[in-house]
């Protein structure tokens, strides 16, 4: 009897184990330069307008700005609503400057660099990129009786998140530097009477991710 | 016989449960408030008057779409109040007349916006999990005259995404309404001497008229004219309002 209990609770086990979503990732930080000793300056974190055709979630800006103000390399973030309204109407959807070329001429404006430096805001990471299901497939099926409800079927889909963050140094107007990541995964929802998903977050592993090297890179200049 | 009163209570029950669901498919999201920071420009160093023309004080669209559901988006005074606020950022002085009111005295020039259009388009239309609103408003200025100087369409976008799959279509509805209105406010705010091409010549002479005199010797450039046909396209970044 409890050999087979043993067995049965093992071939559980080794299913859940063959179905559970599964995810691969990669991070890049590319193109640094050599940065300055962080000393507590305000970082903003704001998505690459919708104008240019970016569709950067809110939940992935707000998780990044999250993740950067948590942890051992803390990070002084301020938030995107305060800074844009604070440049109103500069960093607006249809004004922000899109390349960091157009920064100079916007802080020649002795208006808007005054503000700013009052800002105390010393870096921008901008975000771009999305969450795709590009795949997916299977269906379940449920219904309900007097008798009960259940579900019966398998579906999957395929995640794949895409972000790309640069940081702008604003005191010398300059691209920092550029973290790229990339997480491909797929997730599952087998059904035997009872829905079981296995979900493969591929969005919060990117954001995890991304934020961490960011992080090290501001923090540390790493 | 209570059997058969039993079941058509039932049936009863389950028309009056269907026509509320029914009922419940219409999305109605209202803008009660519009506030907007203050803008890091210069202001024209000018009296405005602002008259608000068709529809700006109290707008509702309403429209069913084909694949079901009716959209109600109310947009109340948000455009006066956005337009009050931004011209208030624009100008010196900003005094307020009536729709009856002709040019009163002692102004500069007479603002008169209007709101044209407003479309929106929910996800299953964009294909994403975006609503999108557009609106279209004209913006007529008239000179210390009465004479119209100027007049051309200001079109605003905003687009924001739903939240939840479940739920937040009123919430992302009234983000994009928003946004699309404070669009609005940020191309007034800049796009106004270009667009208002004509007006800008006045508003060039109006500006030079209550400066103080030149001292004698000094010399100032004579701006090049500017007609309508020769302002730049707008483009999408902060670049061409610097």
């Amino acid at each position: 009897m409890r050999a087979t209990q043993i067995f049965s609770r093992g071939l559980l086990f080794a299913a859940a184990v063959a179905l559970s979503a599964c995810s691969t990732s990669r991070t890049d930080l590319v193109n640094t330069v050599s940065m300055d000793e962080y000393d507590g300056e305000s970082v903003v974190v704001m998505a690459r307008s919708y104008h240019t055709g970016n569709a950067t979630e809110k939940d992935f800006t707000d998780c990044v700005a999250s993740q950067l103000r948590s942890g051992r390399n803390a990070i002084n973030i301020m938030p995107k609503a305060q800074f844009v309204d604070a440049m109103y109407p500069w960093f607006e959807p249809r004004t922000v400057p899109n390349d960091i070329s157009a920064l100079p001429k916007l802080l020649n404006n002795p208006m808007i660099a005054d503000r700013m430096r009052e800002t105390g805001v010393r870096y921008v990471v901008w975000l771009d990129g999305n969450t795709d299901t590009p795949n997916g497939g299977g269906s379940v099926s449920c219904a309900a009786g007097p008798g009960g409800a259940g579900c019966f079927g398998f579906a999957w889909w395929e995640s794949d998140s895409d972000y790309d963050a640069v940081v702008w140094d604003l005191e010398g107007t300059r691209e920092a530097g550029n973290v790229e990541t990339r997480v491909n995964g797929t997730s599952y929802l087998p059904a035997i009477i009872v829905p079981i998903p296995l979900i493969a977050r591929t969005q919060s592993t990117a954001c995890k991710d991304l934020s961490q090297q960011l992080q090290t890179f501001i923090a540390s200049g790493a | 016989m209570a059997g058969l009163l039993r079941l058509s209570r039932l049936r009863a029950v389950l028309a009056t449960a269907s026509v509320g669901l029914l009922a419940g498919c219409g999305t109605t999201v209202k803008l009660d408030n519009m506030q907007l920071p203050e803008a890091l420009v210069e202001p024209y160093p000018l009296t405005a008057a602002v008259r608000f023309g068709k529809d700006v004080e109290s707008f509702v669209y309403e429209e069913t779409l084909p694949t079901g559901g009716t959209y109600t988006i109310d947009l109340g005074r948000a455009s006066a109040l956005m337009f009050t606020e931004t011209l208030d950022d624009m100008f010196a002085q900003v005094v307020p007349v009536t729709p009856d009111t002709l040019v009163p005295e002692g102004i500069d020039l007479l603002i008169e916006p209007s709101l044209v259009a407003l479309e929106f388009a929910i996800p299953a239309q964009t294909v994403t999990k975006d609503y999108a609103v557009w609106i279209r408003y004209q913006i007529r200025v008239y000179d210390s005259e009465g004479t119209l100087q100027a007049e051309y369409p200001l079109s605003a976008y905003g687009k924001a995404a739903r939240e939840s799959l479940m739920g937040g279509t009123e919430s992302a509805l009234r983000s994009a309404a928003s946004l699309a209105i404070r669009d609005a406010a940020v191309l007034m705010l800049l796009d106004f001497e270009r667009e208002a091409a004509l007006a800008k010549n006045q508003l060039a002479g109006l500006a030079v008229a209550q400066q103080p005199p030149a001292p004698a010797g000094a010399e100032t450039p004579p701006k090049p004219a500017t007609t309508p046909e020769q302002a730049p396209a707008p483009t999408d970044n902060a670049e061409k309002f610097l």
